[in-house]
């Protein structure tokens, strides 16, 4: 059977080689070489062609023997090019690990045609820098039970390549707005208001550059929005070379369906911006508005992203952070005990402090 | 020579600055002292019928008391004296108004371009009922009325807490009972702590104050500390993806329609100033004694 996956291997001692955010090179764990992005382009463009063409070969045949069931569940079948192990992994799954040998493998068939992402931006911190900024996550957060800081422990992490699309556009708006502006004067013994109505409108257009929408069924979309925004100084043009050492799934949300957000989002900004364009009047109320955006144009990029899982009183918290900027998000419980705590041990002194007060002044 | 003419001056001087007073204060009355009314109505706050009822009133309390009580309103003090309590003391005296060679009355002046008000009282009775507390006392009764504009209601108070504190003290009562004079930082003395029902009423707010500001603040804190946590949410807007300078703004339209007028009677400054009555100062000194401050 041909070879689906790529190993990327130290050319000096053949130990895996992941990349590494700090230097932006990929680095071989055993013997410490360092690689620019564009060597490991060059030295395994071969077997990623061959890769391709065996993917290619795969999807044109038919399912083989016992591979059968695991498709029908929507898994795919590799096999370890270091160990020969065989690997099941999801269909949007494009860059993982083997569990026996441990070698960061990527699947470039994944990546061909349609499905191969415009940019990718590589990660920028580590694994241990997601765990300091969980930790530092709960700092100064009053209503987190004591017994989570002291008893949880992280469950998983992972460094995830998430699949965004990034999307161009232009807003067209025309807003009709009731406006009035008033002005006050005493007369004698009466205060006269003078109000001018007015009819206003504003017609024009914004450009929106890049708006993300995560294309990944599998993140929580809440998630994904609150770790924004990226630095996309950072974006690179694609290369599988960025991915070994790092989880990587492939858009399984197509942009037609994420676009439906982008949009939402740039035509809430451009009302904002039109509005702030009658600035002046006492009062401004839109009457009629017509906000659209016409033509969009999507960009698939891979953007970096650590999820954090950990395991308390039987349920499980997720925590995103940016692989880029560090921004961190997550669920976290909150002790009613420390709730009522804080409420009465505010309220009771200070009804204290008032009453008496107000008994004695 | 120098100092005849230095006298000449100042008696110029002197006639230039009286006239005016003589004047105006020809003009709150034409009636000569014997003849000046109870009620004085210049401002027209009042319906004839009610000026007569109250005239009525006050002759009444007047004669049982053997002290007079007068009501003057006018449009402006100040042609009289800028100082409002001057400006009553001086129609007191230039009528020569009270009863008896002692001169007993008691006089309440409402001046309505500033809502000013003065009341003063002379001769032993006058300036006995106009002390410190039962000044304080008498103006606790009407102020709220005039506030309101209820003309009617505060004079007819004003006239039967005369009444009240003139039966007190014949009757040799203390009449500074039940003066609770609060002192606010600007220095005046504010009323309605004392004032039947109202004292209730405060201690009421007091109480629900004591119970429900802890509890607002309590549950705004928690309310901050649960906020903290941070929930993850779904962007709504994408502010950070705007293009820099890219608005192109085409139609910038601004029609005007039309213009609306409205007009609201201004309230008196001195209903924000306590929670029910307006500062008030005292005076005493000079035959006088009583209080002036805003309605």
């Amino acid at each position: 059977m041909s070879i689906q996956i790529t190993n990327y291997q130290c050319p000096a001692c053949t130990g895996p080689l992941h990349f590494a955010g700090e230097s932006g090179k990929l680095e071989c764990e055993y013997c410490g070489c360092r690689y620019s992005v564009q060597e490991i382009e060059a030295l395994y463009a071969d077997k990623e062609a061959a890769a391709v063409a065996a993917a290619q070969a795969a999807a044109q045949k038919p399912a083989e023997g016992d591979d059968d069931w695991h498709e029908a569940e929507g898994l795919k079948a590799y096999t370890c090019p270091s160990c020969g192990a065989r690997l099941f992994c999801d269909e949007t799954t494009a860059a993982t690990s083997c569990p026996y040998c441990g070698n960061p493998t990527v699947v470039p068939g994944q990546f061909q045609g349609l499905l191969r992402p415009d940019y990718v931006i590589p990660f920028k911190l580590d694994k241990n820098a997601a765990i300091d900024a969980l930790k530092n996550y709960y700092k100064g957060k009053r209503l987190l039970p004591r017994a989570f800081t002291e008893q949880n422990h992280i469950e998983e992490i992972k460094g995830v390549y998430v699949p965004f699309w990034l999307f161009d556009g232009r807003v067209d708006a025309d807003i009709h707005y009731k406006a009035t502006r008033e002005s006050s004067h005493v007369s004698g013994k009466y205060r006269v208001t003078v109000t001018d109505h007015f009819s206003v409108r504003r017609a024009g257009t914004l450009d929106f550059s890049r708006i993300p929408a995560d294309a990944s069924t599998k993140m929580p979309d809440a998630f994904m929005d609150s770790i924004e925004p990226f630095d996309y100084k950072d974006l690179k043009p694609f290369s599988t070379a960025y991915l070994p050492g790092y989880l990587a799934d492939i858009y399984d949300v197509p942009a037609k369906e994420a676009s439906q957000r982008a949009i939402r989002r740039a035509c809430s900004t451009a009302v904002t911006q039109m509005n702030a364009t009658t600035a002046g009047y006492t009062s401004c109320t839109p009457v009629n508005q017509s906000v659209r955006m016409p033509e969009i144009q999507p960009r698939y990029a891979l953007l970096p992203v650590w999820m954090l899982s950990t395991r308390w009183n039987g349920k499980s918290y997720l925590f995103a952070m940016n692989g880029q900027t560090g921004k961190l998000i997550g669920d976290l419980p909150v002790s009613m005990g420390r709730w009522w705590a804080w409420f009465f041990g505010i309220a009771g002194p200070l009804a204290a402090v008032i009453g008496a007060l107000a008994y004695f002044l | 020579m120098k100092k005849r003419l230095l006298s000449l001056i100042m008696i110029v001087l002197l006639l230039v600055l009286l006239l005016p007073a003589a004047f105006a204060a020809d003009n709150v009355a034409s009636e000569s002292a014997e003849d000046f009314p109870y009620v004085l109505d210049k401002a027209g706050l009042l319906r004839d019928s009610v000026r007569e009822a109250l005239e009525e009133t006050a002759r009444s309390y007047s004669e049982a008391h053997h002290c007079k009580l007068y009501i003057v309103t006018l449009d402006d003090h100040t042609e009289f004296n800028y100082d409002v309590y001057e400006a009553a003391k001086g129609i007191f005296l230039h009528y020569d108004l009270g009863y008896g060679e002692t001169r007993e009355g008691v006089l309440l002046l409402l001046s309505m371009n500033e809502r000013d008000y003065a009341l003063i009282g002379h001769g032993v009775q006058g300036e006995a009922v106009c002390g410190y507390e039962s000044s304080w006392l008498i103006e606790d009764a009407f102020l709220d009325n005039f506030r309101n504009n209820d003309w009617r209601g505060g004079f007819a108070d004003y006239l039967d807490a005369c009444d009240r504190q003139l039966t007190r003290l014949e009757d040799g009562e203390d009449i500074s009972e039940g003066a609770n004079i609060i002192v606010g930082d600007d220095g005046l003395e504010y009323h309605s702590y004392n004032q039947p029902g109202v004292k209730e009423k405060n201690w009421l707010v007091r109480m629900l104050t004591t119970i429900f500001a802890p509890l607002i603040a309590a549950f705004g804190t928690c309310a901050t500390f649960k906020a903290q946590m941070k929930p993850p949410k779904e962007a709504r807007h994408a502010d950070a993806y705007l293009v820099p300078r890219s608005m192109d703004l085409r139609v910038k339209q601004d029609l005007f329609i039309n213009r609306t007028e409205t007009r609201t009677l201004i309230e008196s400054d001195s209903g924000s100033r306590s929670s029910g009555g307006g500062g008030s100062s005292f005076h005493s000194g000079g035959g006088f004694s009583g209080r002036s401050g805003k309605f």
